[in-house]
């Protein structure tokens, strides 16, 4: 897949659409479209893994947990992800991604400070499902 | 959404469907233009949804799309009678504000050894994402329960920087063990930087004086060099917005709230969650306040080194320290009567009038420093606060926005931004050249027009003129 999300223009933040056959794919496409905003991820080899888990109520809450997670292992660790593998099950997921250091890696858009629930959407569409989601940069 | 014009800088919201009071946009005809084309207007109406809010949703005239609150929104809701507290009323970045300090050199003393200060402040003002601080990790607990007045003891800045501060540089009420774990690590390592996206650190000349009296009272002449510093609570700061907006959600529904957009979460200020997040904000305020005055030591620090000067001889004196993400517990008369009011300023700043009692002594017949950067290739705005604000003492907090991070991008390379301001005469020394694209100075509204709405709507009255000559930016 080389077109993995689309921008949504914003008067003072960035917000991206995108979709998935499935939940988990939406949601790792929604990780990878986060970090390609703040930096050139075909340079960022997937190296560093980390696994985490994520539980929720609803569809647009475990989203906004899985990228809240990835936001703050990347801020705390100095690491930029490239790569993700979302298992989803039933409002749980694991989460595997990879990446490598952001020390001297030039930014190509502004850090991305939180998700929002601004016009947040995560749901299906047809046989897919459809992510909108609003950053604060 | 429909607008009506009330006066020559005021528009109306009129009541419509779960709004609870009007909305009010103080703007002329030229910057209620971009306000009409996004969705600013609507998050107006959506905020006069909060329960308890009181007089109307206002919107500053710098109005723009933001997320829940608009950017240059302003809404009060009464404590005692069901008024609520929303962070999205704060925002993520909780006290984002602006610091300016004066001095007694010129602008021909910076055009003399001006590759020499920005070399320094280079060097020494940490910026971009993830870790970095000029403080030590173990100054953060100290910082979060006592704000400025910690970093004062670990040996920042002067005592009178604490007196030109807003709440004197520590947030009262601070609940530090309300602070998460993870956001004491993301924000740990940050202690003294500024971030990315609009932070900065600006060089500045005195352009023009409006208020003589006024701006003889902030330390201000013409002709002489100024600097500005934006940010925030970095990363503790966005952590603590996130991790209080989960517990928001639940909580809201026990309290039996709705609201059209859920970055609007909110509960009764009195309510044990409402006052967790104030706890938990205050704390938040309090790196923040503490930020930007270690970056200030650095500042005058760097000043002298470059010009081999004791920092005591530069006068590098704090005018003020403004917060404009931040929600406080004010009291204000609504139809006469002095209410206990819950002030939400999401990209506005707070505008006491003259005699305010919590002004600074020397400043309480002038009325608060308000401080309003523009872009860096225009120029930023010293006003001050006014009798008779119509909108709870609050004014605007920046140019604001005209056009998305995209469309900016597309119209120049930070190359051409770069070499433009260069061309200009305004030394830059970014964080990452691809990201000036995005600050780039079209993409801002007209901050002089921005000015001078404030002062006609009554808001805040202007006092100088500041224009950028050197920039550091995140």
């Amino acid at each position: 897949m080389t077109h993995r999300y689309d921008i949504v223009e914003h008067t003072a933040d960035t917000g991206i659409e995108t979709r998935g056959n499935t939940l988990a794919e939406a949601i790792g496409n929604a990780a990878f479209a986060m970090f390609d905003l703040m930096y050139d991820l075909s340079l960022v080899p997937a190296a560093m893994p980390v696994t985490f888990e994520s539980t929720a109520d609803s569809p647009p809450d475990l989203l906004v947990d899985v990228l809240g997670e990835l936001l703050l292992r990347s801020e705390t660790d100095d690491v930029v992800f490239s790569e993700f593998r979302v298992h989803e099950a039933g409002m749980c997921t694991t989460v595997e991604a990879a990446g490598a250091t952001a020390i001297g890696r030039e930014l190509q858009g502004p850090p991305i400070k939180a998700v929002t629930y601004h016009r947040l959407r995560c749901e299906p569409a047809g046989d897919d499902w459809e992510i909108q989601v609003i950053f604060d940069v | 959404m429909e607008l009506e014009r009330t006066s020559d800088y005021a528009w109306t919201v009129p009541r419509s469907g779960g709004m609870r009071v009007p909305g009010v946009v103080f703007a002329s005809e030229s910057l209620i233009v971009k306000a009409r084309e996004d969705r600013a207007v609507d998050q107006v109406a959506n905020v006069a949804h909060l329960p308890g809010i009181v007089g109307a949703s206002y919107a500053m005239p710098d109005i723009h799309w933001g997320y829940g609150f608009p950017i240059g929104g302003v809404a009060a809701t009464d404590v005692d009678d069901g008024g609520v507290i929303s962070p999205g009323g704060v925002g993520f970045d909780i006290c984002c504000g602006v610091r300016l300090l004066s001095s007694h050199l010129t602008g021909a003393d910076f055009a003399k050894h001006a590759h020499r200060i920005m070399a320094e402040l280079d060097a020494r003002i940490p910026r971009g994402a993830g870790k970095g601080g000029i403080a030590l990790r173990g100054l953060l607990d100290g910082v979060l329960e006592h704000g400025a007045r910690a970093a004062l003891d670990a040996g920042y800045g002067t005592e009178r920087d604490l007196e030109r501060c807003e709440e004197r540089g520590t947030s009262a009420g601070g609940r530090p063990d309300l602070v998460s774990p993870e956001a004491r690590q993301r924000g740990g390592g940050q202690l003294g930087s500024l971030g990315a996206g609009n932070h900065f650190l600006e060089v500045q000349v005195v352009d023009r004086i409006f208020d003589a009296g006024a701006a003889e009272a902030f330390g201000l002449r013409p002709g002489t060099l100024t600097v500005m510093i934006h940010c925030g609570s970095r990363g503790l700061g966005h952590q603590t917005c996130q991790d209080q907006l989960k517990l928001m959600g639940p909580a809201m529904a026990r309290h039996g709230i709705t609201v059209p957009d859920r970055q609007l979460a909110c509960v009764p200020t009195v309510s044990r969650e409402g006052q967790a997040y104030l706890g938990a904000m205050a704390t938040a305020a309090n790196f923040a306040w503490a930020n930007r005055h270690i970056l200030a030591h650095e500042t005058r620090e760097a000043f002298s080194a470059a010009l081999r000067t004791a920092p005591a001889d530069l006068g590098l004196g704090l005018v003020f320290d403004v917060a404009h993400n931040l929600a406080k517990l004010e009291t204000h008369l609504v139809a006469g009567q002095p209410r206990n009011l819950c002030v939400h300023r999401k990209g506005a700043t707070r505008a006491f009038g003259p005699g305010h009692a919590d002004l600074p002594d020397d400043l309480r017949a002038v009325g608060q420093p308000v401080l309003v950067p523009g872009s860096m290739g225009t120029a930023s705005w010293v006003l001050r606060g006014v009798a008779g604000n119509p909108a709870f003492a609050s004014a605007a907090h920046g140019a604001g926005r005209l056009m998305s991070r995209s469309a900016a991008k597309r119209r120049a390379s930070g190359r051409d931004v770069r070499r433009d301001l260069e061309t200009a005469g305004i030394a830059i020394r970014p964080g990452s050249v691809r990201l000036l694209a995005e600050e780039a100075p079209y993409a801002y509204k007209d901050v002089d027009e921005v000015a001078r709405v404030c002062e006609a709507a009554g808001l805040a009255a202007r006092v100088a003129r500041l224009r950028p000559i050197g920039v550091v930016k995140g």
